[in-house]
């Protein structure tokens, strides 16, 4: 990241830090709190896992540090820059070493699979049909598809194979931060731990920071240095994948054995 | 007042103020629209720029909309032929068909009929193809990868937009002309020599110069129309399909509008 601004001390070895960050929606003039006062600090080469019941807004929250959706409240440091002060069109034109797994894959339909997982790079730098073949090639092998699939579409691809193209397009840029949002729903017990054991190796081997959501508990105890529980606007609970069925909080014991 | 009960005063009251709301909204919605189509065509002062995605588009608003155009234009052509014909045969004027024809077409149908056509054909398609885009996070991905939407995809269209519509124009001219002509030749008896000679006596440069202008404008409200409300369209497929329905309804009625407006400015009138 280039930015003119000095990182602060403090922040040096936090790839994700987040101070009292709020954020609400209105709709008709009724304020729905998302985030109230949201506070997480991960270290650099940390895997966290964030679980919380659907609609709690996990995906607000990673968007909002990814800065698509803007914030209302609070301070969002990444690698210690503060992003969350970056007019959104600067913070565009900044070639981020950040990526993103989307809920639905998000691939672009207009696109076939190859020209979908060399995109990131392609866009910035032109890569040679050859070139471009090679890299998409070697980033499909890696979520477990071959070469057959190059010059399909999105729409004739099973769901869960558009996610693990989703999984290839965001590996391909080489991000030093990813997030994942709920990277194995929708995909069946083997390749979720294809999925699994990818991050861990995204994030472990590559010495890249992860941010995960998921609603799989077996994949969160898996991936996760770290599991935080968001409840109700708030993050309720941190701690260890070993120290999950311990804790002694409702809220979580609840979430994880279903209980309603 | 005397005459005027309070009820009816209440009445005439309430209707301004609701004519003036909606004149209100009216005037707000178009300053959006506005200010979204300027930050678009400023995009493309500052790099990077995306040329290969102009070509495409280029490409898809102009090759594509050729066979419908020359269509439109090649009847309406011969329609205008035959009618001015009936028309002009009470005044025993029949010899000015040809003057008739290309000044109709080169000031007025031409652009309009043409603009109607890729209105129909190319901004409801953007505004499916946006606004799906958004409901699946295809423009949040973009983001994603330093990509700025609005520069990548809806800068490209409006400059392809603007390009496009004259060069169809001119096409459309060509083919109006050539219609009427043989309309004249074939069914009305005229010399096919005598015909062409009128045509290209008459028309002047103005005429062909404002149609093309007035095609550039309506390319412009075609494609940012189309984006327009491709990107603000709600979730949901009946959100995209209301953004589809409103892109090709808006950017007709604004075609007409403007076509009104550049008449007069240019004429003089
Ligand atoms: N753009 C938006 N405008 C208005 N409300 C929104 C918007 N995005 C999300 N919300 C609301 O914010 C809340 C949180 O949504 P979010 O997508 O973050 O949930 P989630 O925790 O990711 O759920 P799931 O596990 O089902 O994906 C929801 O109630 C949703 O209705
Ligand atoms: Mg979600």
């Amino acid at each position: 990241m280039n930015n003119t601004e000095k990182p602060m001390e403090t922040n040096k070895n936090m790839a994700i830090k987040l101070q009292n960050v709020s954020k609400s929606f209105f709709s008709e003039g009724v304020e729905k709190v998302v985030l109230k006062n949201i506070n997480l600090e991960i270290k650099q080469g940390e895997s966290y896992v964030l679980i919380g019941g659907s609609g709690t807004g996990k995906s607000v929250l990673i968007k909002s540090i990814m800065g698509i959706l803007d914030i209302d409240k609070g301070d969002i440091f990444l690698d210690g820059v503060e992003v969350s002060k970056i007019p959104k069109n600067k913070r565009i034109k900044m070639k981020s070493s950040i990526g993103m797994l989307f809920q639905g894959g998000a691939l672009f339909d207009s696109m076939s699979v190859c020209d979908n997982v060399v995109f990131g790079i392609n866009v910035h730098n032109r890569l040679s049909k050859e070139e471009a073949k090679n890299i998409a090639v070697e980033n499909l092998e890696l979520v477990g598809l071959d070469s057959s699939v190059l010059s399909l579409y999105p729409s004739e691809l099973s769901g869960g194979m558009q996610k693990r193209v989703a999984f290839a397009r965001l590996i391909a840029t080489k991000p030093k931060i990813v997030f994942f949002d709920e990277p194995t729903s929708g995909l069946d017990p083997i390749m979720s731990n294809v999925i699994n054991d990818l991050i861990i190796k995204t994030t472990k081997y590559l010495g890249a920071t992860s941010f995960t959501i998921t609603h799989d508990m077996g994949s969160a105890k898996k991936i996760a240095d770290r599991i935080g529980m968001l409840y109700k606007a708030e993050i309720v609970w941190e701690g260890t994948p070993n120290s999950i069925n311990t804790a002694d909080n409702k809220t979580l014991n609840n979430f994880i054995n279903g209980i309603y | 007042m005397k005459f005027l009960g309070s009820g009816a005063l209440l009445k005439i009251n309430s209707l301004v103020i609701s004519v003036g709301a909606s004149f209100l909204a009216f005037m707000e919605s178009l300053g959006s629209k506005i200010l979204f189509m300027l930050v678009a065509i400023f995009s493309v002062f500052s790099r990077p720029i995306y040329f290969r995605n102009m070509l495409k588009q280029f490409v898809e608003i102009a090759f594509y909309s050729l066979p419908i155009v020359g269509l439109t234009a090649f009847f309406t052509g011969m329609v205008l032929a035959l009618q001015s014909y009936v028309g002009f045969a009470r005044f025993s004027a029949e010899g000015a068909i040809a003057n008739v024809v290309v000044v109709s077409i080169t000031r007025e149908l031409g652009p309009v009929l043409t603009a109607l056509m890729v209105a129909g054909r190319i901004s409801g398609a953007i505004a499916a193809e946006i606004g799906t885009m958004k409901v699946s996070e295809q423009l949040d991905a973009l983001y994603t990868m330093s990509v700025n939407p609005i520069k990548y995809l809806i800068t490209p269209k409006i400059i392809a937009g603007i390009i496009a519509l004259p060069i169809l124009v001119m096409f459309a001219n060509i083919i109006g002309v050539m219609g009427g002509w043989l309309t004249a030749v074939v069914q009305l008896d005229f010399s096919s020599s005598l015909y062409l000679k009128n045509t290209i006596a008459f028309v002047t440069a103005l005429d062909i110069v404002s149609g093309l202008v007035k095609a550039a404008v309506f390319g412009l409200i075609i494609t940012v129309m189309g984006c327009y409300f491709g990107y603000f369209s709600s979730k949901g497929a009946m959100g995209v399909g209301k953004a589809t329905t409103n892109a090709v309804v808006v950017s007709s009625i604004l075609i007409f509008f403007f076509d009104y407006i550049l008449t007069v400015l240019f004429f003089n009138i």
